[in-house]
Parts: C-alpha cells; sequence; structure tokens
C-alpha cells in the first residue's frame, strides 16, 4: 500500500499575511489513479499544488515523494523528481514553435557549442502524437494555435521530460466540449501507462467522469477524501460549499422598462491575436432589468465590453444608447420657466432700482449728515460706503461677465454644434442660481431624436435621444450616460498611487462642480468623496487622503462602485464586479447593484461565477467563442444548462432569440 | 576629376568598417534585448570598449617602444595583428565589466533601465576620460598614440589601387569582428543558449517553469551584448582614429544608431545584418562623398555640397525608420520589465 | 488608539514624535520627506563614490579637493552659483514635465540647441531679449512638440526619436550657419562660431553686476507656475495621473493624444528658454558654435536629466539640485588648487556617478517606504492591542508596554554580560 503511493503532503500548512491558505492538509496521490481536487475559488487548491510544485515553501508539513521525505525547492526539484504541471495560465512562449516550447530548458543539442537538434525529438514526439491521438502542429507558432492545442503542447511537454506525476490546474477552464472530452480521453489513456495524476477542479460532473478518489477543500482546510464511485455530485457539492441552500440576495421583481442600450451586429476585431473577438453580437439592455453576459473566460465578453465603452475600437455594427436628453438641460418645473431675456431684464430692472435708491438715499444721507455735522458721519461711514459703492460695482460686473460669457458660450455652441452637447456640462456655470438652464440649439449628428408617446405638457416631458456610441471617445460615451465597473480594478479602474478622493471624483473631475477654468476645486473634490464614502461605507485610514495602494481589496471595489453608482447613468456596465472578494463585500456589492437596478438603470452585468449569474440577473446571455448562443431566464433554467450553452454544447435560435426581445 | 579607384575603395574601405561595427553594436542591443533588459547604455559600451583597447595598446606599446622598440609586438607586422586581437579581447572583457553597471542595477535594484543606460553612456565618457588624464596627465578627452606608429600593412600591396585602398592597412580586430557576426548569429538562431535567451524576453514566467534561471540569463545577455558593442567600438575607433593618431573619447552617437537599427531590423539577427548595412553605406557614404566634393574648386555653398548634410543622412534615415517602422515592430515582450518570481 | 492625548501623557518626547509624524502621514506616503531622502542619499553616494576615486589618484589631497568642490563656489562668488544654476534648473524642470506623463524627454539637447541657435540668430539681428527668449521658447517647443506627435501617433519611443533629432538639428543649424547666415553673424576666425549675444539680446541685469539677472526671478517664476498647474489644475491632475496609470487614464477618457503633445511641448519649450539664458547672461555670454571638430552636441541638455533625476521630478527640488550641481561646477576650475592630478572632468564623473545613482533612488525609495511602512504596522499593531486590551483592563494596559520594553532589554544585557 505504501509503495503505491507515489506522493504523499502531510500536515501542509502554509500562510500568507493575513490569510491561511493551507491548513493541515493531508493527501495522497497512488500509482495509476487520477486524484481530483474540489474546491471553490480562494479554497487553497492552487497554492497547495504551487507548493508540491515547488513555488512557495510549506511553512510546516512534509512532502514524501514515492515514499521518500524530499524537500521541493523550485520546479527544478519538481522535474528531478518527474513531477510537471500544467498551469492554469499556460507557461508557452507565444512566438516559438510548439517543438522549441516542448524542448525549452531540456534541449536535444550537440556538447560542442550547444547546437540544436530538434530533429533527434521530433520523431519521439509525433509518435507520443499519435499514441494519444494529439493533433499538434509542432511547427506551427504558440500563438497562431487555439487555446486547446496549446494544452496538448504542454501536455507534450511534461511527456517530453518523462515526468510520471501530472498536476493539472484546472484544464478545463478554458477549453471547449470537445476538447474537454479530447482531454478527459487522454488522461485515461495516461492512468493506464502508470502516470498518477492530479486534477483540480471545481467542476463537480467532470470529476465524477474521471476521477478515481476526490480530496476536498473548502476554505484552507481539508474536508475529507472520498471515492469517487461512492459518492454523489449532491453530496460533494455540499462538502465543498459547507452549505446546502446557496446565497441568495433578496431582490424584488424586475419591471423593465425601455431599452437602454442596443447593440447590434457588433464585430470586435482584436489586431494581435489577428482574429475576430466578438462576432456579429446583438443584445439589448432595458431599464430596470440585470442582463448577465455568462460565459467561460476568454469567449469575448472582455473585448465586448472595451468595445462598448470605447477603449477598443468596434469593427463593424452599431452600439445605440436611449436616453433621456441630459445634455438639453431642460427646466422641468414649468412654474420656473421663465424667457432668459426677461429673467436679464429683470436682473438690470433690480440692480437699476437698487442702485437709484442706494445713490439717493446716500446722497439725502451724506447731506444731512454733512451739513449737520460736518465731517464726522463721513469718517465714520466712510468705509462702508465706500465698501458698497464698490459691491455695486462689483455686482454690475459680475452681470455683465455673466452675461457676455452666456452669449459667447451660445455663440461657440451655435458653432461647434457637434460637439456642444459634450461641452456643455463642462463650462463653468455663472447663471448656476439662475433659474432657467442653457437650451443647446441643435441636436448633433450622432444623436437620433426618437419620438416618445406624445404628451399632453411638451414642457414637461424629457425627450429620449439615441446616441451612437461607436465613433465616440471613451469620455464622449461615459459622460453620455455609461457607468463602467471594469474587469481589472488595479489596472483600469484605480490610479493605486492617488488618493482616494482623486478616485473618486476620476470620472467628473472635469464637471463644472470640480473645476473652474481647469482650476480643480479640492474643497469640493473632498466634500463630494467624503460623501460617497460615507453612503457607500469605504473604509480606509485616512478618509479622502488615504493612498488607495494602501486600501484593501473590497474597499477598493467598493470606491469604484460608489464612483459609478453616483453618477445615476442610465446604463451600468458592472464586469466581474466580486471578482476575489470575501462574502462580506459580495453581498454589499450585489445589494448595490440592485439598488441601481431598482433605481431605473439598465444594469449589463459579465460574470464567471455562474452562482452570480443565477443570483442577480433578470435575463442570462451566453456568450461562447465570441457569439451571443443563448437567452435564458434564469428562473426557468439551471446552472447545468447555463453550462451546456457555455461550453458550446447547446445553441439557440437567434431567430428566436431576437422575436422574444421584440415582443418585450 | 572622378569618382576615382581611391574613393571607390575608401567607399568600401568605410563600408567594411562601419558595416561591421554596426552589425556588432546592434548585435550587442539584440542580445540585451532579447533576455530582456533595455540597453541604451550600447554607446557607452562602445565608448568603453574602444578606450580600454585603445589605452591598453597606448600604454603597453610606449612601455614596449622604451625598452626595445624592435620588440616583435610593435615591429613586426603578424606582431601588430597580434597586439591587435589582444587589445580586441581586452576591449571585449572592458565591456562586459561594463555590462555589469546596468545589468546589476536593472535586475537587483529592480531600476528604470532607460534611464540607467542614458546615465551609463555619459558616466562611461566621464570615466574614460579620468582614467585617460590620470594615466597620460594630457587635460583633454583625447586619446593620443603619440609616437607609437601601428600602420602595419596586414596584407601585401597588390598594385590594384582600388584592392590596395579598400583592405589594407586592415587590421585583425575586423576579423575578429567578423568571426563574432557568425559566432553570434549562430548562437541566436541555432543554438540552446538563444532559444533559451529569448524565452527570457518573451515570457520569463514560462522560462523559469521549465527552470531556466532568468536573471542569470538575463547577465549573460547583457555582459555579451556589451561584449558585442565596445568590440563594435573598437573595430571602429581603432580603425580610424588609431591611424589618425588619436581619438576623441566619444562614439559620435553610433551607439543611438544602432538602436534604431535594431528596430528597424525587427530584433530578428538576419535582419539586422541587412539593416545595419544599409545605414553602413550611408555612414561610409559620407565622409567619402564630402571628400570627393570638397575636391571640386568651391564655389556657392549648398545644401549638396556642405558636410552636414552628409553626415545628417544617417541620422534623418534612421528617425524617418523609426516612423515607419515602430508600429509594425514587435520588441520583445518582457523588455524593461524586471522579473519578479513572486509573482508567477 | 493611541491620540496624541495619551501619549503626551507618558513621554513628551514621543508625542512630539507622533505630531512630526502624523503631519508626514498627512503629506501621505512619504511623498516628498521620501524623496528628499534619496535624493540627499543619491548625491552623497555621488561625492563618495569622486571621493574615493580621488583618494585613488592622489590619496592625501583627495580631502581637500572635497572640501573645494563642495564649498568653493558658494564662498568664493555665490552669485555665480545661482546664475549657472538658472539654465540647469530649467532644464531639469523641462525633464521633470516630461517625467510627470511617463516620458523622457531625452530630446532635450536638442531643444536647447534650437532654443539657442534661434534665440542668439534673432538677437544679433537687433531683438530685444524678451523676442529672443520668445524665439528660444517657441523653438524648443516645436523641437518638443515633434517626438511628442510621434509618440502619441505613431507610438515612436521618444528616447530614440530623440536621440536622433538631437544629431539631427545639429546638421540642419550647420547648414542654417553655412548657408543662411551671413558674415556679420559669425566670429571672423572661426566662421563655425556665432558672435556673442548683443548687449540689448541680454537679460537684464535689474542693476546688479555679478551675473545674476531676470533669468533667475523667471526661472522661479516657472517653478511656483509648474508647482501651481501640477498640484491645482485639471492639466496636471490629468498628466500625473497618466504617468501613473496610462490605463486608469484611458479608461476615465483622457485624451492621451492631446497630453503627450502638450507636455511634451511645453517640456521643449522650457528647454528652450534654458538654452537661450545659457547664451544671454549679462556678464560673460558663451559663444555658440556649430561645426567645431568634436562634433559634440551642447552637453547642457544632459545636466537637465541628472537635475531632475536628483529631484525626483519635484519642481521645487529641481532647485535645490540644480543649485547643488552649480556648486559642484563652479568649483570646477579650482579643483587644481588641491592637487595637479584633478583636473575639470572630476566634476564631470562625480556628476555622472550622481546621475547614476539617482537612477536607482526608486530603490532607496522604496526601502524607506518600506521602513515607514512597518513602522505604521508596528504602531497600528499596538493601537489594536490597546483597543482589545482596554475592554479588559484599561489601566494595566499602556504601562504594562511600556514598562515592559526596558526590562527585556536590562534582561538581554545582562545575558551577554
Amino acid at each position: 500500500m505504501e509503495e503505491n503511493n507515489v506522493i504523499e503532503l502531510r500536515h501542509i500548512t502554509k500562510s500568507f499575511p493575513g490569510i491561511k491558505a493551507n491548513d493541515d492538509i493531508t493527501l495522497t496521490l497512488r500509482k495509476g489513479e487520477i486524484h481530483a481536487l474540489l474546491g471553490e475559488n480562494g479554497a487553497g487548491k492552487s497554492t497547495l499544488m504551487s507548493i508540491l510544485f515547488g513555488m512557495y515553501e510549506p511553512d510546516s508539513g512534509e512532502i514524501l515523494v514515492r515514499g521518500k521525505p524530499t524537500k521541493i525547492r523550485n520546479p527544478n526539484d519538481a522535474t528531478a523528481y518527474r513531477i510537471g504541471m500544467v498551469h492554469q495560465h499556460f507557461k508557452l512562449v507565444g512566438c516559438y514553435t510548439a517543438l522549441q516550447n516542448i524542448i525549452l530548458g531540456y534541449e536535444p543539442a550537440t556538447k560542442f557549442f550547444g547546437f540544436l537538434r530538434p530533429k533527434s525529438v521530433r520523431k519521439s514526439l509525433e509518435e507520443l502524437c499519435q499514441k494519444y491521438k494529439f493533433h499538434v502542429h509542432l511547427d506551427m507558432k504558440i500563438d497562431d494555435m487555439p487555446v486547446g492545442e496549446q494544452q496538448k503542447v504542454e501536455i507534450l511537454k511534461m511527456l517530453y521530460r518523462k515526468n510520471d506525476i501530472l498536476i493539472f490546474d484546472e484544464p478545463t477552464a478554458v477549453l471547449t466540449p470537445q476538447e474537454i472530452e479530447d482531454l478527459m480521453q487522454s488522461m485515461k489513456e495516461l492512468v493506464k501507462e502508470g502516470k498518477s495524476i492530479l486534477f483540480i477542479s471545481h467542476k463537480l460532473n467532470e470529476i465524477m467522469e474521471v476521477a478515481d478518489r476526490c480530496t476536498i477543500l473548502r476554505k484552507g482546510k481539508m474536508i475529507a477524501t472520498v471515492n469517487v464511485s461512492d459518492t454523489n455530485p449532491q453530496e460533494l457539492s455540499r462538502m465543498m460549499v459547507g452549505r446546502d441552500v446557496e446565497l441568495v440576495t433578496k431582490k424584488d421583481e424586475c419591471h423593465p422598462g425601455k431599452d437602454v442600450l442596443t447593440i447590434k451586429n457588433l464585430t470586435i476585431y482584436d489586431g494581435e491575436r489577428k482574429k475576430e473577438v466578438v462576432k456579429n453580437v446583438s443584445l439589448n439592455v432595458r431599464q430596470g432589468e440585470i442582463v448577465c453576459l455568462a460565459g467561460i473566460e476568454g469567449n469575448g465578453q472582455t473585448e465586448l465590453i472595451y468595445g462598448l465603452t470605447g477603449i477598443t475600437k468596434i469593427k463593424s455594427g452599431e452600439a445605440i444608447l436611449h436616453d433621456v436628453d441630459r445634455y438639453r438641460y431642460l427646466d422641468l418645473d414649468p412654474e420656473n420657466k421663465e424667457k432668459p431675456l426677461s429673467k436679464a431684464w429683470r436682473y438690470v430692472k433690480g440692480n437699476v432700482r437698487f442702485g437709484w435708491t442706494f445713490i439717493k438715499e446716500h446722497v439725502k444721507y451724506f447731506f444731512l449728515n454733512y451739513v449737520y455735522r460736518y465731517c464726522y458721519p463721513v469718517l465714520a461711514s466712510g468705509w462702508r460706503q465706500v465698501k458698497r459703492y464698490v459691491g455695486f460695482g462689483l455686482d454690475m460686473a459680475k452681470f455683465g461677465v455673466s452675461f457676455a460669457w452666456r452669449k459667447t458660450k451660445d455663440f461657440f455652441l451655435k458653432l461647434f454644434k457637434k460637439e456642444s452637447q459634450f461641452v456643455a456640462p463642462f463650462l463653468p456655470d455663472f447663471a448656476k442660481d439662475a433659474k432657467y438652464q442653457f437650451i443647446a440649439p441643435e441636436t448633433p449628428s450622432h444623436y437620433e431624436v426618437k419620438t416618445v408617446e406624445l404628451p399632453q405638457d411638451v414642457d414637461k416631458q424629457p425627450r429620449y435621444v439615441d446616441v451612437h456610441l461607436e465613433n465616440l471617445s471613451v469620455r464622449q460615451r461615459s459622460i453620455s450616460g455609461i457607468s463602467h465597473i471594469p474587469e481589472d480594478r488595479q489596472k483600469y479602474g484605480l490610479a493605486l498611487d492617488f488618493t482616494l478622493k482623486d478616485n473618486i471624483v476620476l470620472q467628473r473631475y472635469f464637471e463644472s462642480q470640480f473645476q473652474t477654468f481647469g482650476f480643480m476645486k479640492e474643497k469640493a473634490k473632498i466634500d463630494y468623496s467624503k460623501r460617497l464614502i460615507e453612503q457607500y461605507d469605504v473604509r480606509s485610514s485616512l478618509g479622502p487622503n488615504t493612498i488607495v495602494r494602501s486600501m484593501s481589496g473590497g474597499n477598493q471595489q467598493k470606491a469604484i462602485i460608489a464612483r459609478e453608482l453616483d453618477r445615476n447613468s442610465p446604463l451600468l456596465i458592472a464586469v466581474q464586479p466580486t471578482r476575489g472578494l470575501d462574502v462580506g463585500a459580495i453581498e454589499s456589492i450585489h445589494r448595490e447593484i440592485i439598488r441601481q437596478r431598482d433605481a431605473g438603470s439598465g444594469v449589463l452585468l459579465v460574470s464567471l461565477e455562474l452562482d452570480e449569474v443565477m443570483n442577480l440577473s433578470d435575463r442570462i446571455l451566453v456568450m461562447f467563442n465570441g457569439e451571443i448562443v443563448a437567452q435564458l431566464d434564469p428562473k426557468k433554467t439551471n446552472v447545468n444548462e447555463i453550462g451546456l450553452y457555455m461550453s458550446g454544447a447547446k445553441r439557440m435560435d437567434m431567430s428566436a432569440m431576437k422575436e422574444e426581445n421584440g415582443n418585450d | 576629376m572622378g569618382f576615382t579607384a581611391y574613393d571607390w575603395g575608401s567607399l568600401v574601405r568605410y563600408f567594411i568598417i562601419y558595416g561591421i561595427g554596426f552589425i556588432l553594436g546592434s548585435y550587442g542591443g539584440l542580445y540585451s534585448e532579447c533576455s530582456g533588459i533595455i540597453n541604451i547604455a550600447l554607446e557607452g559600451s562602445m565608448v568603453f570598449g574602444a578606450f580600454s583597447g585603445v589605452i591598453f595598446m597606448k600604454l603597453l606599446g610606449e612601455a614596449l617602444q622604451k625598452t626595445n622598440p624592435d620588440h616583435f609586438l610593435i615591429a613586426t607586422p603578424a606582431g601588430v595583428q597580434l597586439f591587435f586581437l589582444i587589445a580586441a579581447l581586452i576591449a571585449i572583457l572592458a565591456a562586459i565589466v561594463f555590462s555589469f553597471l546596468l545589468s546589476v542595477v536593472s535586475i537587483k535594484l529592480k531600476a528604470d533601465q532607460t534611464i540607467v543606460g542614458t546615465a551609463l553612456n555619459t558616466l562611461a565618457v566621464a570615466i574614460c576620460t579620468i582614467i585617460n588624464t590620470s594615466i597620460t596627465g594630457i587635460d583633454s578627452p583625447e586619446v593620443s598614440l603619440g609616437s607609437l606608429d601601428l600602420s602595419q600593412q596586414l596584407l601585401p600591396d597588390t598594385g590594384n589601387q582600388f584592392f590596395d585602398f579598400a583592405f589594407q592597412g586592415m587590421n585583425v580586430a575586423i576579423l575578429i569582428g567578423v568571426i563574432t557576426i557568425v559566432l553570434l548569429w549562430l548562437t541566436m538562431n541555432k543554438t540552446r543558449f538563444g532559444l533559451r535567451l529569448r524565452a527570457c524576453g518573451e515570457n520569463p514566467a514560462a522560462a523559469d517553469s521549465v527552470g531556466i534561471n532568468v536573471n542569470k540569463m538575463r547577465y549573460l545577455g547583457t555582459a555579451i551584448g556589451c561584449a558585442a558593442a565596445g568590440l563594435g567600438g573598437f573595430v571602429i575607433f581603432s580603425y580610424f582614429d588609431i591611424f589618425i593618431g588619436n581619438w576623441q573619447i566619444d562614439a559620435l552617437g553610433y551607439g543611438f544608431l544602432v538602436l534604431a537599427i535594431e528596430i528597424f531590423g525587427n530584433w530578428k539577427a538576419t535582419n539586422i545584418i541587412f539593416a545595419a548595412l544599409f545605414f553602413a553605406f550611408f555612414s561610409a557614404f559620407a565622409p567619402v562623398f564630402t571628400s570627393y566634393i570638397s575636391s571640386f574648386p568651391s564655389g556657392e555653398p549648398s545644401i549638396f555640397t556642405s558636410r552636414a548634410f552628409y553626415y545628417m543622412l544617417p541620422y534623418l534615415l534612421a528617425f524617418l525608420s523609426l516612423i515607419f517602422f515602430s508600429k509594425h515592430s514587435h520588441a520583445p515582450k518582457a523588455e524593461g520589465i524586471p522579473y519578479d518570481k513572486s509573482s508567477r | 488608539m493611541t491620540s496624541p492625548e495619551t501619549t503626551k501623557k507618558q513621554n513628551p518626547v514621543l508625542a512630539v514624535l507622533y505630531k512630526v509624524g502624523g503631519f508626514f502621514h498627512k503629506l501621505n506616503g512619504m511623498k516628498w520627506y521620501g524623496s528628499l531622502v534619496s535624493g540627499l542619499i543619491c548625491v552623497v553616494l555621488g561625492l563618495l563614490a569622486g571621493f574615493i576615486i580621488m583618494l585613488c589618484v592622489d590619496a592625501k589631497a583627495a580631502g581637500q579637493g572635497l572640501g573645494i568642490l563642495i564649498t568653493h563656489a558658494l564662498s568664493s562668488n555665490p552669485a555665480r552659483v545661482f546664475y549657472l544654476a538658472t539654465p540647469m534648473m530649467l532644464s531639469g524642470l523641462s525633464i521633470a514635465f516630461s517625467f510627470k506623463l511617463g516620458l523622457f524627454n531625452i530630446g532635450i539637447t536638442g531643444q536647447v540647441t534650437a532654443g539657442a541657435f534661434f534665440s542668439l540668430v534673432c538677437g544679433i539681428a537687433g531683438a530685444n531679449w524678451f523676442v529672443c527668449l520668445l524665439v528660444g521658447m517657441i523653438s524648443g517647443g516645436i523641437m518638443g512638440l515633434i517626438p511628442g506627435f510621434l509618440k502619441a501617433k505613431f507610438n515612436v519611443n521618444e528616447v530614440l526619436s530623440g536621440i536622433m533629432l538631437n544629431w539631427i538639428i545639429y546638421y540642419i543649424i550647420g547648414l542654417i550657419g553655412l548657408l543662411a547666415l551671413d558674415s556679420s553673424f559669425k566670429d571672423k576666425n572661426t566662421p563655425a562660431e556665432l558672435i556673442n549675444m548683443p548687449v540689448n539680446g541680454r537679460m537684464p541685469s535689474m542693476g546688479l553686476t555679478n551675473g545674476l539677472s531676470i533669468g533667475l526671478i523667471i526661472a522661479l517664476v516657472i517653478v511656483v507656475i509648474f508647482e501651481i498647474i501640477l498640484v491645482k489644475t485639471k492639466f496636471g491632475f490629468e498628466l500625473k495621473l497618466t504617468g501613473s496609470n496610462k490605463f486608469a487614464a484611458q479608461y476615465a477618457g483622457m485624451n492621451q493624444t492631446k497630453n503627450i503633445v502638450l507636455a511634451m511641448m511645453i517640456s521643449g519649450a522650457l528647454a528652450g528658454i534654458c538654452g537661450y539664458m545659457l547664451y544671454a547672461n549679462p556678464l560673460n555670454p558663451s559663444r555658440f558654435h556649430w561645426d567645431s571638430s568634436a562634433n559634440s552636441l551642447i552637453a547642457d541638455g544632459f545636466t537637465g536629466i541628472s537635475v531632475s533625476l536628483i529631484a525626483q521630478n519635484s519642481p521645487i527640488g529641481c532647485v535645490l539640485s540644480s543649485v547643488l550641481l552649480a556648486m559642484i561646477d563652479g568649483a570646477q576650475s579650482q579643483m587644481k588648487n588641491a592637487s595637479a592630478m584633478f583636473n575639470v572632468h572630476y566634476t564631470e564623473l562625480i556628476k555622472n556617478i550622481i546621475i547614476y545613482v539617482a537612477s536607482f533612488s526608486a530603490f532607496f525609495c522604496m526601502i524607506l517606504r518600506y521602513l515607514y511602512e512597518k513602522k505604521e504596522e508596528k504602531l497600528h499593531k499596538k493601537d489594536i492591542n490597546a483597543d482589545t486590551l482596554d475592554g479588559d483592563d484599561s489601566e494595566k494596559s499602556l504601562p504594562a508596554e511600556t514598562q515592559a520594553a526596558p526590562e527585556t532589554k536590562e534582561t538581554v544585557s545582562e545575558n551577554q554580560q
């Protein structure tokens, strides 16, 4: 029995600052078995495998390889013990051919000068390919290969090094169903050859299919090791999650309104990978609904969102945002409606009247006092008089300037019709306390005015417009009404070395409430960020002045969410908003997103976590290989069905989908 | 007067010298950048390598001259060539030492490689000047060979004017240069080392996972790079300036030109050779053509008769090629990013 | 929490320290005093390296040499230090401005050269000083615009295009000097040299006779404007953000092309002013030559890199570091007094070592930040301990800790004995 154990991990403990990744884990891998390692994200699977592969050293515990206690300090040691690993993110050099990648590090070479002799290996590699039915083009560059083939190259790499303990780190996360099927077959084949496989996954059906035994981890602790034939998926699932019922965020029934976003036949071309990553996608998002884009990572969701928000370019197709025309600054209260000129006239009249009485009174006062009390009153009231005269002058000047400014603004806006909608909100607003607001002269070319149900009182009704997003800049799109919670919060979402207040105003620092004539208003910034910090419970050591880098991941994400939600955009795009966060933070973020939906925004959520998809969404769109393959109702579907669509095994009729949308 | 055999001969001569110097220099850049280190310090390496070689020849040569004027190293043709060979090796060694100023700081201390490189370029000139003045006592940044005459011919007179002008007086450093170029090309494209080196610049995490010591490869890549550039500097300056008798300690911006050549050659060893020869032609063309022009009786000065225009040509071409080729270039992906093991 | 009150009760020194710490804490993440310290480290290391080299060359005179290097310039002629520092300050500001965006304006040499040449030509043609300054600024700005535009539109590496442009402008000036300028502009003896800036083109000396002029004031005003732009304005905010994280800048919809071009243009304009000031000193303006045998570029642009690196790209730091480098420069001619072996190139060497050390000053910053954070963590831990213990027995908790420390020290010393 003992000799059968090729790997024994005994009481492995490893902790990182603030978290115990592995806590007293014991695991044995027998010769010729497929041993699954099951656990949720963050359960400590990858850490454990990194320890086994020599990337981390355990704090305590020991590793036995083939019965002998060993210390694995680096990947080289691991290879010396014939342990090989297929990493979740492949460790391949993109511009090398498959053959070069396979031999890298263990090259067949002449003794003199180390000239490469790839021919000697090629034959044996081709034999391996035939044996395991791998269709790998040895002379093709990795960059040109599909993901499945890349994985085969990784497996060949291990076989070439004659490894007989193989670790697969979530190998199916990036594969299509056929590729998964192939992989399962070759895994079984490999085990027959006497190799042992450690297989990390959080997908139960795969484990049920291939694994002999399964070890379950939860929050760094080992729960159990079971024979797969003695158990069932439900039991495994319970052990993995640790509870029967899944956490469900409460939410009301959704009452979708009008379309907020319509995408028609959108195609995005990736110049680096030289292929279309988003193909002909059409979808719509309505007010008050959460539409979820589900799919396996790398199926075009990220690129779709980048194309939508303007970070990358769209090749063809349309993306239209339907919104209240916020840039018209319509005065919605008819009682305060007043013609600009009459307002100005009243202003002038008021000032003139004031000026006249002012002068009259002062002349009287001055003469009376001068006559009766000589110079004394002059001296006494001199300062006050001067102040009032100056004040009057300033008033007149202020009026003149604001009037002239308005006129020039109008003039220039008329001149640059196309940009007017975007310029208007950022001009310094002198007439802020005036009751009327500026009305833009004409609709710009990328706006399509839509006639809504004809209102009885025209003044009260907002105008709806279609904003064609395709050729707008990121800034124009964002102020047209898109809030974007980006996928990579540390790369796109935040400037980590900047303070919290700077990050909170990142999307609106150019608005007139935060700047005049290009000068930032520090106080407005602080007040605003203080409000958001309080409202969204963003915790930090120094409040608005905290450097964001020093904040925890959850609070960083909360800051982004506060920033994006507070803009009350008609469309919220959230890409994996809860990735890598703890349960408390996830819950509060879910709550905020639902609140935004209830307030009437359309939400487009991209998530890789099926739980989150099922929890939050009102409608599920499944993306596969750059296309939308299904539209599902979360109430009528289950995780397995979504999984089928996600993996491309099933596909809905697109025309049916469109009809369904049309009926709404 | 036309374009005489003398002119053709010197054109070929300049072309060969510049060609070999530029290929060596840009291979220097290639090796460092393929390993993942941006090497702006090529100019410094060229200066430092050339200076070490030249100052070595000066010191040893003068010492020999004093003790024994007929010593074979300075008096016989074969001896002089051996002398050049040793000096070239000294240049290579010195440049390797110099390379650690760049690699240690950028690998260990994770400094900004562009800035380090720029600092090293000026530092190299300063160091060489100081060493020169403290050895020779001359208070100017130039190395003078004084009475030492090393213009021994490698090849015998053939009587063919063109051939004599083109190839005579070539020293063995050029031969070493050619051999080094061949070796470097082979190493980069055909050997285990080259495969590993490029992997370190493209995807250090992948290289690390198959047991390649990324930082070691980077040290090696930078060392080889600087050595090649140092030899390139020695080839160019030992050839032209040794015979003039003194050399201003300066690489005349060739160190930056080779960087442009590298982009022009798209980080591929074979393409770089052609790119380097292209620039070498224009660099050779400038002095030859201006001396050809100056042989005419001078009339009104114009752009096409002025020296500055022809000297500007290689830089102008490099500049334009930068504009056109920068978009299509594929620099090593991990270039300039210090490799952090914990992030794997 | 260790509020000031509790610490005051314990130990007045500690209280003061906490207050000072709090002040720096408010400045956030050690931004400027970390930079100051690491800048000083660079200077000290540079001087130390220079000292060691001097020791190797002439051990006896090394100390005196170092003394002269540091003190001579200020003690003999302070005004000279400041008028040497003025153009350096501007070139340092120029580099710092481009660094704020994460660009490295190595084309500064070409910009300085262009600014100097064109302003000199204008001055010799009879323009007054202000026109000359404007011309210098504009020509420098145009030279800065080119690499900026190429960077933004074609993604050309600004370092390489800058270097190429340095040489191109150098030869173009040679061409202009040869073809376009008549002999009244040039020196009679050496035709590749412009004559001195005439008096009306030099900077007004404001009644001073020691070489100081309005240039220093202009430079200081620019420092203030620079600081205001960075701290107060939208443009500065965008600049800093793009330099810090260009993806976030893209996400926030900042106009990168505009920012890059504008920043490089401003950087070039500052370099152009520097070029003008180099040749327009009221006391003894230097000569501009373009076709010397050495084919050498004006080195003052590169000095700007060291100024800015030592100053860690802070405008006020640029003032300090340029004065420091001017002090070293000012001592150049006096080095010989210490030993015949020391020549003018020693100051160059020391300056270059300082740049080299400054290029990894980020490393010092990192270490300082690490130490700082560790201290913070300790304080934080103490706070937590105090908080948790507070509930149980508030009287014991804090004194117990403070008493415990000396005890352990004593036991350690006893063990050692």
